[in-house]
């Protein structure tokens, strides 16, 4: 979405103007003739450079892999592991989004001449952290009082206010 | 450019991703144990394979980078696919550390220091050892090789493969380059902007943030007392 907004103005109208069947197709093709392939300046692209789509796509990953454990996973604690994935899949965005566009997303960065850094991301990784630490904390402790109400943690038996 | 050698170490390196990922996926699935260490060879093998094609194809001044960004990669996807397969759930916290330190590590590559001193000091060592006490708490229930996974698994697994590819092509998709080329002097001295900002700009949402850590403490107090 970021990426969308700060297009220049040509491609964004590209953008817009393909959608569905075609978008996939040309995703396709980035894919086979520029990001997966042996020909080209740099060949093995994806793999022999580093940007901010090699991030995206593994903290994707992470984000999915927290979404199965979450939902899959039987006792509480480890749905909580899980959840731990997902926040720090968020705090890699973050902060390589902020590591690639932070010199061109302040407003400062298109009047000036010097490169004026933002450092947003980092920030709202912080208060990410700031909130997992709390979340584990009461997390936890829910997770505790209902292990001795119950002697069992399996999501299961959570069938108190079930109808 | 598309020379013999190139196509050769493209191969190389695209054969061991397959073959490193797939006996991840099988490991996790497999129990009988010499079939496991077989697999966990050949894990260490594709990675090898992967690695020597991707340092043969990089142009040598971007080499160490990559290296350790797929290194740190390793870290991550195997820690978090252990998290979320492994039966006994104190190995699954420890496989849960082992994807943050990869986490801590994209932080360095990414200019991101003092998050990366964050994620280890406030994370590793608070929070994932706030979770193995939980764990070690409730240790006769869920210690044991229990079964983990809800009947439903197969369908949660479907709905995540899903998501995934819609977010993989829609990350592919965004390949426009930005104005300015980030280099690692850029970004400077990075750990006092980020004080700079949390003290001044950001004081306001700081200061909620540690009313929210208070609250949480209280409330965690109140939860777990015996009355």
């Amino acid at each position: 979405m970021l990426a969308m907004l700060l297009q220049s103005g040509e491609t964004a109208a590209e953008v817009a103007r393909i959608s569905g069947a075609e978008a996939f197709a040309t995703a396709w093709t980035y894919m086979t003739q520029h990001w997966f392939a042996y020909a080209g300046d740099t060949p093995m692209r994806f793999f022999t450079s580093i940007d901010y789509h090699q991030y995206f796509i593994v903290s994707c990953f992470i984000f999915c892999l927290g979404f199965y454990g979450v939902a899959a996973r039987r006792n509480a604690i480890s749905m909580l592991l899980s959840l731990e994935l997902m926040l720090n899949a968020v705090n890699i965005n973050m902060s390589a989004f902020n590591w690639y566009w932070g010199p061109t997303v302040t407003r400062a960065a298109f009047t000036s001449e010097e490169a004026v850094i933002t450092n947003l991301g980092q920030c709202f990784s912080v208060f990410a952290i700031i909130v997992a630490a709390a979340e584990a904390a009461v997390g936890l402790a829910i997770i505790i009082a209902f292990y001795r109400m119950r002697k069992s943690i399996m999501l299961d038996d959570a069938n108190l206010m079930k109808w | 450019m598309a020379t013999p050698v190139v196509i050769f170490f493209s191969y190389l390196l695209v054969a061991g991703l397959l073959v490193g990922v797939s006996s991840l996926i099988l490991l996790a699935i497999a129990r009988f144990r010499p079939y496991r260490r077989f697999l966990a060879t050949l894990a260490v093998l594709g990675f090898v394979a992967f690695v020597w094609g991707m340092c043969a194809l990089t142009q040598p001044g971007y080499r160490l980078l990559v290296c350790y960004f797929w290194l740190f990669t390793a870290a991550v996807v195997g820690g978090g696919v252990g998290c979320v397969t492994m039966r006994n759930v104190f190995h699954a916290a420890l496989m849960l550390i082992l994807s943050l330190l990869g986490v801590a590590g994209y932080f360095i590559l990414v200019n991101a220091e003092f998050l990366a001193m964050v994620q280890v000091i406030i994370y590793i060592g608070g929070i994932m050892v706030l979770f193995l006490f939980g764990i070690m708490v409730s240790q006769n229930i869920i210690g044991t090789q229990l079964k983990q996974n809800t009947p439903q698994s197969p369908w949660a697994a479907i709905c995540a493969g899903v998501l995934f590819m819609v977010m993989f092509f829609t990350g592919l998709f965004m390949t426009l380059k930005p104005t300015l080329t980030v280099t690692p002097d850029v970004l400077g001295n990075n750990t006092g902007s980020v004080g700079w900002s949390l003290m001044a700009t950001y004081a306001l949402p700081f200061e909620v943030a540690s009313v929210l850590l208070l609250m949480a403490m209280l409330g965690a107090i109140i939860l777990v007392r015996k009355d």
